[in-house]
C-alpha cells in the first residue's frame, strides 16, 4: 500500500501543527515534515493541501520577496485553524488509539500504561 | 514590472531548469489565470532554488514521477482560477472588437467632417460581426485543445508536444485570415450598432476591472524597478567588467592594426567617460527623436499623397508620436542604466588604481625621495 494514502487524512492535520509553531512558507514546511520522518511528502503534495486550508480559511497567506529573490507566500495559523487543530488531535489520539489495539492488540498493555 | 519567475531561471543548474521548464509549460497549459499560474510558479521556483542551495537532488523534491507532481500542483485551485482563465483568454477578442468600435468612430468623425448629416442611433458598423464571431470561437476552441493536448503528450510524446504549438499558430493564423478577409462582406453598414458596440465593451471593461482586482493587488505588491530588475535577471545582465574589459581589447587590436600607439588603461578610461557623456546618452536626443520622427513620416506620407484628408494626417501623426514615445522612454531607461553602471565602473576603476599607485614600492620610493 502506498504511504500517500495512509497520510491523505492526517496531513492536513501535521501542516496545520507545523504552522502553528510559528509564520513559515512552503520549503521550511517540508523540511520540518521531513525532519519529523515525513520525507516522502514532495511540493507537490504539500502545495494543493496548503490551497485547501488557505481556501478554508484554516491558514492565512502574505506575499513577500524571499531572500533568493521570487515572491514567497508566509503561512500562518488563523483562529479557526487552531480550533480545527485542536479538534484534529483529539480525534487523532482516539482513531490511533483504537487502531493501535486492533493492529497490534495491546490492549491489556495500553490500559496498564494508562492507569500507571 | 512584476517580481515574476522569469527572472531566475537562469539561476538554476541543468538539471533543475529541465524539470522547471517542464513544470512551467504544464502549469501554463493548464488554463489557470495569470495571477495563480504566477503564483505557483514563483512557489516552485523558491523551492527550487532553496533546495539547489542545501544541495538537494531534484528528484527529492519533485519525487519519482513528475506527472503526478505537475497534475497535484495544479489541482486544488476551485472553479474561479479556470473562469478568470477563460476571460484571459477571451480578452484577445475584446481587444479586437474594441479596435473595430474605434474605426468606426473614425468613419463617423470622418463623415461629420465631410459634411453629412448623421444620426449617432442609427450609425452601424461597416463590418459584419458574425465574421469576427466565428474567428474569435473558434481561436477560442482552438487554444483549449492545443492546451489539453500539449497536456497530454507532454509526458507520453515530448517531441509532438513541443511542435504542438508553432505548428497551430500558423494554422490559426492562416484561418483568422481567411475568416476575416475573404468571408463574404456585403458592403455596407450592415454590422451592429455604434451605440450598443461601445455600451458591449463599456460593460466588458467594467466587468474586467471587477474580476481582476486581485490580479492588480498582486501586480502592485510585487512590484519591482526597472535598476532591480536588470540587477537581478540573468538575461539582461550588464556584465559591465567583462564588455568594458573586451572593449580594450578591441580598441588596441585595432590600433595596432592600424599602426597606431597602444592606449593605456587610463587613457581608455578617459574614452570612455567621454563615451558615457556623450549627446547620445542625454534625455534631448531621444525627445527630439521621438517629436522628430513622426514629423518626417507624415511629410513623407504627405508628399506621397497617402492622406484623404487633414484629419486622416492628425490621426496619422498622433498614432506614430505615442508609438515612438513608448519606444525611446523604453530606450533611454536601458541605455541611461547601462550608461550609469559604467560610470559607476570607471569610478571604481580610478579609485583602486590610486590605491594600488600609493601603496606601490615605486610610489613609496618617489614619495621618499621627494620627502
Amino acid at each position: 500500500m502506498d504511504n500517500a494514502q495512509l497520510l491523505k487524512g492526517i496531513l492536513e492535520g501535521c501542516v496545520l501543527a507545523v504552522i502553528e509553531k510559528g509564520e513559515t512558507y512552503g520549503y521550511e514546511i517540508l523540511g520540518e515534515l521531513e525532519k519529523a520522518g515525513l520525507e516522502d511528502i514532495g511540493e507537490g503534495t504539500l502545495y494543493p493541501v496548503l490551497t485547501r486550508l488557505d481556501k478554508n480559511k484554516l491558514i492565512q497567506c502574505r506575499r513577500a520577496k524571499s531572500p533568493l529573490g521570487p515572491i514567497r507566500k508566509y503561512y500562518s495559523i488563523t483562529q479557526e485553524g487552531a480550533e480545527y487543530l485542536g479538534d484534529f488531535r483529539e480525534r487523532y489520539r482516539r482513531i490511533s488509539k483504537s487502531a493501535d489495539i486492533l493492529l497490534y492488540d495491546n490492549s491489556s498493555e495500553m490500559e496498564e500504561n494508562e492507569n500507571g | 514590472m512584476v517580481n515574476s519567475h522569469h527572472m531566475y531561471i537562469e539561476k538554476l543548474n541543468k538539471e533543475y531548469m529541465e524539470v522547471f521548464n517542464t513544470i512551467s509549460k504544464y502549469v501554463t497549459a493548464s488554463n489557470m489565470d495569470e495571477m495563480r499560474t504566477e503564483e505557483t510558479l514563483s512557489e516552485v521556483m523558491d523551492t527550487f532554488l532553496a533546495a539547489q542551495e542545501a544541495g538537494k537532488p531534484v528528484e527529492k523534491v519533485v519525487g519519482k514521477d513528475l506527472q503526478k507532481f505537475c497534475e497535484s500542483l495544479c489541482s486544488e485551485k476551485g472553479i474561479k482560477t479556470y473562469i478568470l482563465g477563460f476571460f484571459e483568454t477571451c480578452h484577445f477578442m475584446f481587444i479586437w472588437y474594441f479596435l473595430t468600435v474605434l474605426l468606426d468612430i473614425h468613419f463617423l468623425f470622418t463623415s461629420l467632417l465631410n459634411g453629412e448629416k448623421i444620426n449617432f442611433f442609427t450609425f452601424r458598423s461597416h463590418k459584419d460581426i458574425s465574421s469576427f464571431l466565428i474567428t474569435g470561437i473558434f481561436v477560442l476552441v482552438l487554444l483549449y485543445s492545443i492546451n489539453y493536448l500539449k497536456k497530454r503528450f507532454m509526458f507520453t510524446n515530448p517531441k509532438l508536444s513541443k511542435w504542438l504549438m508553432p505548428i497551430s499558430f500558423i494554422f490559426i493564423a492562416a484561418v483568422c485570415i481567411i475568416l476575416v478577409s475573404f468571408l463574404p462582406d456585403e458592403g455596407g453598414e450592415n454590422g451592429p450598432y455604434l451605440w450598443i458596440s461601445l455600451i458591449i465593451c463599456g460593460v466588458y471593461f467594467i466587468f474586467r476591472r471587477i474580476i481582476t482586482k486581485d490580479k492588480r493587488r498582486f501586480k502592485k505588491e510585487n512590484r519591482i524597478t526597472f535598476n532591480e530588475f536588470l540587477g537581478v535577471s540573468e538575461t539582461f545582465k550588464n556584465d559591465t567588467e567583462e564588455m568594458e574589459m573586451n572593449r580594450f581589447e578591441k580598441m588596441n587590436k585595432r590600433n595596432a592594426k592600424k599602426g597606431k600607439p597602444e592606449l593605456t588603461f587610463e587613457q581608455f578610461l578617459d574614452f570612455e567617460e567621454k563615451n558615457c557623456n556623450n549627446w547620445d546618452k542625454k534625455p534631448p536626443f531621444y525627445i527630439a527623436l521621438a517629436t522628430g520622427s513622426p514629423v518626417v513620416f507624415t511629410v513623407i506620407v504627405r508628399l506621397m499623397n497617402g492622406f484623404e484628408q487633414t484629419y486622416d494626417m492628425w490621426f496619422f501623426f498622433f498614432i506614430i508620436l505615442v508609438v515612438e514615445s513608448l519606444l525611446m522612454c523604453g530606450s533611454y531607461k536601458i541605455i541611461n542604466s547601462a550608461t550609469k553602471s559604467r560610470l559607476k565602473w570607471i569610478e571604481s576603476k580610478r579609485k583602486s588604481s590610486v590605491t594600488n599607485y600609493q601603496s606601490s614600492p615605486l610610489h613609496q620610493q618617489n614619495f621618499h625621495q621627494k620627502y
